[in-house]
């Protein structure tokens, strides 16, 4: 789509009047053959907006308004569809962190207009892809996560299928005896509840159940989902439009837990099993029958515990308080123990746990288990050290309960077969959990359209798994709706734009299909990419991969970044005015230079900004390109990476570091020192470093001196 | 509790607790705030959340036999400080009381001093026992002319009561202190060479000038109604054993001149205890809760001296007032809570004094009790 020619504005406002000559200024634009460019010193006000208005009646179709921030009032600079819209940087990027007069701040401006203008005539506004989607979520799992997720959706207007491996829906909820309590004044363990649930899963005419079913394969992408599912009648296929796999947990292998006494005597028993010898009323210990009148408890057993699960289970705790008070409740001169590494009742469980603390029979201490060991009576001997009193304590007992935690189902797989080229399975984190961006989008997987929630996300109980559910199914539900109308999610909600790719030009190289962080694209026998544009996320990370720079967005291309760096100019090297180009991540790292702006921190003004959706999109051409301008250095920054990644797109900053590391071949044939390159990891609280960074950078790139290649370029 | 090595929680201990005084010991989290405010706790190995834990595991032998729990003078900063209601000091007294129980010899008499049900029958003892007494001697009625209470009760025959109740309530005491301090010697041995002349010499000047108790914060005005009613208590018994030396010795006999030394000397302590214990009575009714909370014991106790005091107050005006009747009779209710006090001191709370003072010297010859 082509909006014709570009009409430019300078805004004159906040400080941006005072620190460059704006009429010198406004000679950038007429110079590329641009019209005269409107001054306001207000253009947001309404009078400011009134003026630009006027000029899209008369049929101006692209704006380019050198003003503030991009990421400040797009909403107000936003005149509707079809009218694109390109900002300049002139306020954070430029006025307030540059001396005011000051002649680099003028050619600071300059060249953000050029760049802008560059920008402005090398991209067009997104043709969206739209296809007719289906909008069925399926969810698949039928515990208390799947069973909220589907009523959560249903309720919502969408049509679930709801898929259960057993014969029969509830889950690990339907095992138990009773939950602990969800309701005030938080005292006394409840009923589950699992069975009013199932019943409200199959009233609601919008949720299909297929239980004793297993998914056998899901192929597409969202909103065109193809699932094939076995069950007692047979195999069938039907289309959804997004994916909620509530596939839960599975305890802890006890059998691991031998140091604790599991195996060696029948009267050491987990949790779940506990939970089981609970429903009768009376608690029996399973060598002879004997009512148990002691039980000790023994926390984190096998969590928080290097060797084994190194991450806190979340519902153990409140799962032994519950389980003592089936003890105390059982017999009033019964004895509970409880054993443990930190009691972890958060919230409004603090009142069971004062509740239980408060019962005469209960026993609680901090420790480490030193032995459990099965006595000729039958009883277990536990020895507990490190404990609150100062001394061992050692206990008989008639039975021992293991705390034992939870692993995610995830990690078995096999329950969502996916059809992609990048495996089956959702990409796992850490400890089998799939991975998601945990702080910004924890709902999300790297799969788009599928979400994961409930105990194979992350370890909780069903309370936690309830709204988590909820609230994937909501995540399902705004897939599809956006994706119907060629919007991606997150972390780029919202944008139209998918990558274009030049087949004729593809080497079946495979790096996009491997380095895609959301395995948008499939492949051919030969290797050649498959695109699923719904699944893209936008971040650009095949386009920065794709050495034959056929990949492309309508509004982000190789070439738009390539023309922009050649519309800098170089001063000549006596001026002695280097030149540093700065790549930054949106997410992240543009976010800290805007905050640098706003907190006034001064920034050298010989670097030229240009920001990326993601690191992961950055061209390797690029850097030939400033290098072969006679740029002097370019300073990359994107987000942490590694295991406490903050990347949005997961690996994008990871696979520019790696890209990184070849770059020193290609930078000894330029005979440029590796050096001129730098990478940093930023986050948007970093902004207060920027000034240290860039002004250690400036000096390094003075002192190696200008680019050999300054006196070759125009 | 202890068999095999097994801790075994005594649930009929943390009943005993909580009905005594420790109603909120199962609320303590082990935050150990309550050991950090502490004044009076020594550093190492300090006082009291280890007691809460001990409590609420039902560790009776552990606490009824701890010095530590004696080193606790009721302060109440810790209850004040407590993020979670336990209320350690409460819970420390209720180890006291479970103990005036547990250490008592003979046992039954610690049992029957801590309910109120065996209240009557006990004080139904001094009672008879002096009416007893009365008729056998010279009847029921009241003698005649001056009033002189050596005409009710001769010496020679309040000695033949009182002498061997104090008998008998040094050798309870002997026996329940005996107890206390092998129990302590089992839990933690004395070291060989300790000190023993040097524990009970710092143990005294600790007492005296009461300096555990110049260290309360939230219960600081009480240090001088324990002050004055102590240093009165002392002067009447001072008074008590110089009226049996002019009695039996010099040959003076009673009522003495009201400028008697020996009469001003017991006039002063009748009035110092009276002052003490009324402040006492008055924090313990009016106050804002920095007493704690108060129990069967406490109040027991507490009346038994101060009704003690005042029929001592009263016997004296009412034989300088002349009035015979009233008299006689107040001074019969004086001999009586007398007998009850004296008889009863080894199972009561006033026994405090003798296992607080065991316990200070023991931690001081233990080398815990340092200033």
């Amino acid at each position: 789509m082509t909006q014709g020619a570009i009409r430019p504005y300078i805004c004159t406002g906040c400080g941006i009047g005072e620190a460059v000559d704006v009429a010198r200024l406004a000679k950038v634009p007429v110079a590329s053959g641009l019209p005269e460019p409107r001054h306001h010193p207000f253009f947001c006000g309404e009078q400011g907006l009134k003026i630009i208005a006027d000029d899209v009646a008369a049929g101006a179709g692209s704006l380019l308004i050198a003003a503030c921030s991009m990421r400040t009032l797009a909403e107000r600079f936003n005149f509707g569809h079809g009218v694109k819209v390109e900002r300049v940087n002139l306020r954070e990027g430029c006025a307030w962190v540059s001396e005011p007069k000051d002649e680099d701040t003028q050619l600071l401006a300059e060249d953000l207009l050029r760049m802008g203008i560059v920008k402005a005539q090398k991209t067009e506004t997104p043709t969206p892809f739209i296809e007719k989607l289906e909008k069925t979520v399926l969810v698949v799992g039928g515990g208390i996560a799947g069973i909220s997720a589907s009523l959560a959706a249903a309720r919502a207007g969408s049509n679930v299928v709801l898929v259960e491996k057993d014969a029969q829906l509830g889950g690990f909820l339907r095992k138990l005896h009773k939950r602990f309590p969800r309701n005030a004044p938080y005292e006394e363990p409840e009923e589950t509840g699992i069975n009013e649930n199932i019943e409200e899963v199959k009233n609601e005419k919008r949720i299909r159940v297929i239980t004793s079913a297993q998914v056998e394969n899901i192929s597409g992408q969202p909103g065109l989902f193809d699932v094939t599912v076995s069950a007692a009648g047979g195999v069938e296929k039907f289309r959804v439009g997004a994916v909620v796999q509530s596939t839960g947990f599975k305890p802890y292998s006890p059998e691991k837990l031998g140091h604790l006494g599991y195996g060696r005597s029948p009267n050491v028993v987990t949790n779940a099993q506990f939970e089981e010898m609970s429903v009768s009323g009376i608690i029996r210990r399973p060598s002879d029958g004997k009512e148990a009148l002691s039980v000790a408890f023994l926390q984190c057993a096998g969590s928080r515990d290097k060797d084994h699960l190194p991450y806190c289970s979340s519902f153990c705790c409140m799962t032994s308080l519950k389980q003592a008070a089936y003890v105390r409740n059982a017999n009033p001169q019964a004895k509970a123990y409880i054993f443990y590494k930190d009691m972890r009742t958060p919230g409004r469980y603090e009142h069971f746990y004062k509740k239980m603390q408060d019962d005469d029979g209960v026993f609680l201490t901090k420790a480490d288990i030193a032995a459990v060991e099965p006595m000729d009576d039958g009883s277990v001997s536990v020895t507990a050290c490190r404990t609150l009193l100062g001394v061992d304590i050692k206990v008989k007992v008639d039975l021992v309960v293991l705390a034992a935690g939870m692993e995610t189902a995830a990690k078995n797989g096999g329950a969502l077969k996916l059809d992609y080229r990048q495996g089956p399975e959702l990409p796992e984190l850490n400890y089998g959990f799939p991975d998601s961006h945990f702080i910004c989008f924890p709902y999300e997987t790297r799969r788009t359209g599928i979400y994961a929630a409930g105990a194979v996300r992350q370890p909780m109980d069903s309370a936690m798994a309830r709204t988590d559910a909820e609230g994937a199914a909501l995540k399902a539900i705004q897939c599809v709706e956006l994706s119907s109308v060629g919007k991606s999610v997150q972390p780029r909600s919202g944008d139209t734009s998918y990558p274009r790719i030049k087949f004729e030009s593809c080497t079946q190289c495979k790096r996009c299909t491997e380095e895609c962080p959301y395995g948008m694209y499939d492949e051919d026998e030969k290797g050649t990419p498959l695109p699923n544009p719904l699944r893209c996320r936008r971040c650009g990370t095949c386009m920065g991969a794709c050495p034959q720079r056929i990949i492309s967005f309508d509004d982000f291309h190789v070439d738009m970044v390539s023309s922009m760096i050649r519309a800098i100019s170089i001063p000549p090297e006596e001026e002695e005015r280097p030149r540093v180009l700065v790549f930054a991540c949106e997410n992240d790292s543009l976010p800290a230079f805007d905050m640098a702006g706003l907190t006034r921190v001064r920034l050298s003004p010989h670097i030229r900004l240009i920001s990326l959706r993601c690191l992961g999109s950055l061209s390797m051409v690029w850097l030939n390109d400033a290098f072969s301008k006679g740029i002097d250095g370019v300073l990359l920054f994107g987000c942490q990476y590694g295991e406490d990644y903050q990347c949005h797109n997961m690996k994008g900053s990871e696979l520019a570091k790696e890209r990184m590391g070849k770059l020193g071949e290609t930078l000894g044939r330029m005979m440029i020192e590796p050096e001129r390159v730098q990478f940093e990891q930023l986050a948007i609280n970093d902004y207060t470093r920027l000034g240290e960074i860039i002004g250690d950078f400036m000096e390094k790139i003075d002192a190696m001196g200008p680019n050999p290649f300054k006196e070759f370029a125009e | 509790m202890d068999s095999g090595g097994f801790i075994e929680p005594d649930l009929a201990f943390i009943a005993e607790l909580k009905k005594n005084g420790g109603g909120d010991l199962k609320k303590c989290y082990q935050c150990a705030t309550c050991s950090v405010v502490c004044n009076v706790t020594p550093d190492d190995h300090p006082f009291p959340r280890k007691e809460m834990m001990l409590a609420q595991w039902g560790a009776a032998d552990q606490l009824v036999y701890s010095p530590d729990v004696w080193l606790c003078h009721n302060c109440g900063d810790c209850t004040a400080n407590c993020p979670r209601g336990a209320k350690p000091a409460d819970v420390l007294a209720a180890v006291r009381n479970a103990s005036f129980r547990q250490l008592a010899v003979p046992q039954v008499m610690g049992s029957m001093l801590s309910v109120p049900a065996w209240l009557l029958p006990i004080l139904a003892v001094p009672v008879a026992i002096l009416l007893l007494v009365l008729a056998s001697s010279g009847g029921l009625a009241l003698p005649e002319g001056t009033i002189t209470y050596s005409k009710l009760f001769p010496i020679w025959l309040i000695d033949s009561v009182f002498v061997p109740v104090g008998i008998f309530a040094v050798t309870a005491s002997f026996l329940s202190i005996k107890k206390f301090w092998k129990g302590m010697e089992r839990l933690s041995p004395l070291p060989r060479d300790a000190d023993m002349m040097a524990a009970v010499k710092d143990t005294v000047v600790e007492i005296i000038f009461h300096k555990k108790f110049a260290k309360c914060e939230a219960n600081s005005q009480r240090r001088w109604g324990h002050m004055l009613f102590f240093f009165g208590f002392i002067a009447l018994f001072i008074t008590t054993n110089m009226v049996m030396a002019y009695h039996y010795v010099l040959d003076r006999q009673t009522p003495l001149h009201l400028l008697d030394p020996v009469k001003m000397l017991g006039n002063l302590g009748a009035v110092a205890a009276f002052a003490g214990v009324t402040w006492v009575v008055l924090r313990r009714i009016f106050g804002k809760g920095e007493t704690g909370s108060a129990t069967y014991y406490d109040w027991t106790f507490i009346l038994a001296l101060y009704l003690t005091i005042l029929t001592g107050i009263g016997s004296e005006l009412a034989r300088l007032a002349d009035m015979p009747g009233m008299a006689y009779t107040v001074y019969f209710m004086h001999l009586t809570l007398i007998f009850f006090l004296l008889a009863y001191m080894p199972f009561s709370k006033f026994s405090h004094m003798m296992y607080r003072a065991a316990a200070m010297v023991f931690s001081v010859a233990a080398g815990r009790n340092r200033q």
